[in-house]
């Protein structure tokens, strides 16, 4: 579902990604995991045509978003991490908004928003203004808006990072049921306990550059760790004693 | 729905949800511009034609019984006073006159009674003026003089403005400037909003990661902030109109010709040609401000850039096209971006414009409105512009 060789970025002079390799097959999640400003939104936006990226292949359901990002975004749910929504426009707006872009008319979207709000609990909340709203209330819609259009492939960048405990425990639950559902799903994050609990195979970014890639018991294994926390450590530190 | 369309749909609600953008770029002109552009004047001319019915004491020493009588049909009460100077500082009169020795003397607290003192000095001026020609036409008779001899000629003045020149009336100068500002606030909110803000909000990443070209989203964005443009002009400019109505129909309190001369009206050819200008400026307007809005990290920054561009390109053109009459504008000076419009709704409302007029200015408009437009895409396909926060 997500192929990648050789990725690329550079800003300038600046080179902030340096050939990374690694892929993310149907109904498995595998998590990009690096600290803040390691490369993992800069990974993400490539593989959405957001920015250009050279590779020796990038290819995202099939299609290579440097070719055809319209395509690809097609075929893709995206979740940033910040608070993107219209504070202004209720959450069936939004729904409608953003469903229209993926060629919805107005009985599929009605139908979905009715299946979205079985599945989200949405309730009376569909007719509320954003700016009414909690954080939690608000990742929602995000994620709601990102599984409008069932894609193929899920991009979650950072998507716990304005969760409270409960609204992070149902989305964690809907990442589950979406892997179930045999999608292809991205979970980039800095907060490894949740990669331990989601992923199948994780991927170690760091200043750019994918330090390891493999299940949670290979990393495990690999760095003698007992959780997936210390293994990212462990190989940091053979990282930064390699390059010293 | 196509997706420009739906982006335009999303702009324009969220703007009309916006209470206070609603308020200040449509709401108050049409209840403010009335209020600002004749309030003073109405309420001056009205304090005056008051005050000059107002039967206000004037204390006299030496004055003839001639004088008198025309201050007295002049609604002046004349009251004989030992010292008329001493009873205007203390206040029992509000003028004094003394006639000595073929001189007449005049005592007002001029800088302490301001426009009533004004309209005083006006009156007892009116009756001083009636007197001494009276005086001068006995002594001519008496003399075996005409009169006539005085007023070899008469002056009259007639304007010879067709009458859609005559219909923009006083304030008519002030339209152009006017139009083009109400374009510029307008559209600043809703496109600061949908640049900058959305920047700031985190949305534009997610607008831009949906199945539709940029170009698309541009053009909705656009759409959505010459609408608010276009209302906010239409707002401005119906409230000088509803303006100059009320000053014709209540108008009464001003002198004879006055309300007309300041009361507001557009023919319906002024009227298209001005929506048709303002529409092309509108878009090129809009253009530099989305692009200036992209190049911003936040809202305040977005402000403080149009704030730039205004002082920077707009103040100078206005200057320009308000010095237009003065400087009696050859073709080229249509081809400036903004002062070429000015010009040309100047022109127009003076009933001027010619058709070369129209073809450069609007032509020329269009083509920096293109350029803007594509400035403005080139900024939302520009990563480093996109992701600058």
């Amino acid at each position: 579902m997500i192929e990648v060789r050789g990725l690329k970025k550079r800003y300038g002079r600046t080179e902030v990604l340096f050939g990374l390799d690694f892929e993310v097959r149907p109904g498995e999640v595998f998590a990009l995991l690096g600290p803040n400003g390691a490369g993992k939104t800069t990974t993400l936006r490539s593989l959405l045509g957001l920015i250009r990226s050279e590779a020796e292949v990038l290819s995202v359901a099939g299609e290579d978003p440097r070719r055809a990002p319209l395509a690809v975004r097609r075929r893709v749910g995206y979740v940033t991490g910040g608070m993107g929504l219209y504070e202004r426009l209720t959450w069936r707006e939004h729904l409608v908004f953003f469903g229209r872009f993926y060629g919805l008319g107005a009985e599929a979207l009605e139908a979905r928003i009715a299946e979205l709000d079985r599945d989200f609990d949405l309730g009376e909340a569909l007719s509320r203004q954003v700016q009414a709203m909690s954080s939690g209330m608000r990742q929602k819609i995000l994620v709601a808006r990102a599984f409008l259009h069932r894609p193929e492939v899920l991009l979650l960048d950072e998507p716990t990072a304005a969760l409270d405990v409960f609204a992070r425990r149902a989305l964690l639950d809907r990442v589950e049921a979406e892997k179930r559902a045999g999608r292809a799903v991205l979970y980039s994050t800095h907060v490894l306990p949740e990669a331990e609990e989601l992923a199948d195979r994780v991927g170690f970014l760091y200043r750019g550059r994918l330090i390891f890639v493999g299940t949670l018991e290979e990393a495990k294994r690999r760095f003698g760790a007992r959780t997936l926390e210390h293994a990212f450590i462990q190989a940091v530190r053979e990282v930064e004693a390699d390059a010293a | 729905m196509p997706p420009s369309l739906n982006v335009f749909w999303k702009e324009l609600l969220s703007f009309f949800r916006d209470r206070r953008a609603v308020l200040n770029q449509i709401v108050l002109p049409v209840v403010l511009m009335p209020l600002f552009m004749f309030g003073p004047t109405y309420l001056v001319a009205k304090l005056s034609t008051q005050a000059a019915t107002e039967e206000e004491r004037v204390a006299v020493r030496g004055v003839p019984e001639g004088l008198k009588a025309e201050l007295s049909a002049v609604g002046l009460l004349v009251v004989e006073d030992p010292d008329p100077e001493a009873a205007v500082r203390e206040g029992r009169a509000d003028a004094g006159i003394v006639l000595s020795g073929g001189r007449v003397t005049v005592y007002l607290a001029l800088a302490q009674g301001g426009m009533k003192a004004e309209v005083l000095k006006g009156r007892i001026e009116h009756a001083l003026g009636r007197y001494k020609s009276a005086l001068v036409e006995a002594r001519l008779r008496e003399a075996g003089l005409d009169p006539g001899v005085l007023e070899p000629f008469r002056v009259d003045f007639a304007d010879v403005s067709p009458p859609e020149a005559r219909e923009a009336g006083f304030f008519g100068f002030l339209v152009p400037m006017m139009l083009l500002m109400f374009i510029l606030t307008g559209a600043m909110p809703v496109v600061s909003d949908a640049t900058a803000g959305e920047k700031e909000r985190g949305t534009l990443e997610v607008l831009l990661a949906v199945p539709a070209p940029t170009g698309a989203i541009l053009l909705g964005k656009a759409g959505a902030a010459m609408v608010a443009a276009v209302l906010s002009t239409a707002s401005g400019v119906g409230g000088l109109m509803l303006g100059g109505w009320l000053l014709l129909t209540r108008g009464a309190a001003f002198p004879d010709g006055e309300a007309a001369a300041l009361s507001f009206r557009l023919g319906a050819e002024a009227l298209f040609a001005s929506l048709v200008t303002g529409v092309l400026f509108a878009a090129f307007a809009v253009g530099v401000m989305i692009f200036l809005g992209m190049l911003a990290k936040s809202y305040r920054e977005a402000q403080t850039y149009m704030g730039f561009l205004y002082m920077v390109l707009v103040l100078p053109a206005v200057l320009l096209g308000m010095a237009s009459s003065f400087l009696e504008p050859g073709p080229l000076l249509y081809l400036i971006p903004v002062a070429g419009p000015m010009m040309l709704l100047d022109a127009v409302l003076r009933a001027k414009a010619d058709l070369l007029a129209y073809v450069l200015a609007w032509g020329s408009t269009l083509v920096y409105a293109a350029a803007a437009l594509l400035l403005a895409a080139l900024a939302f396909k520009r990563e480093e512009v996109v992701f600058r926060n």
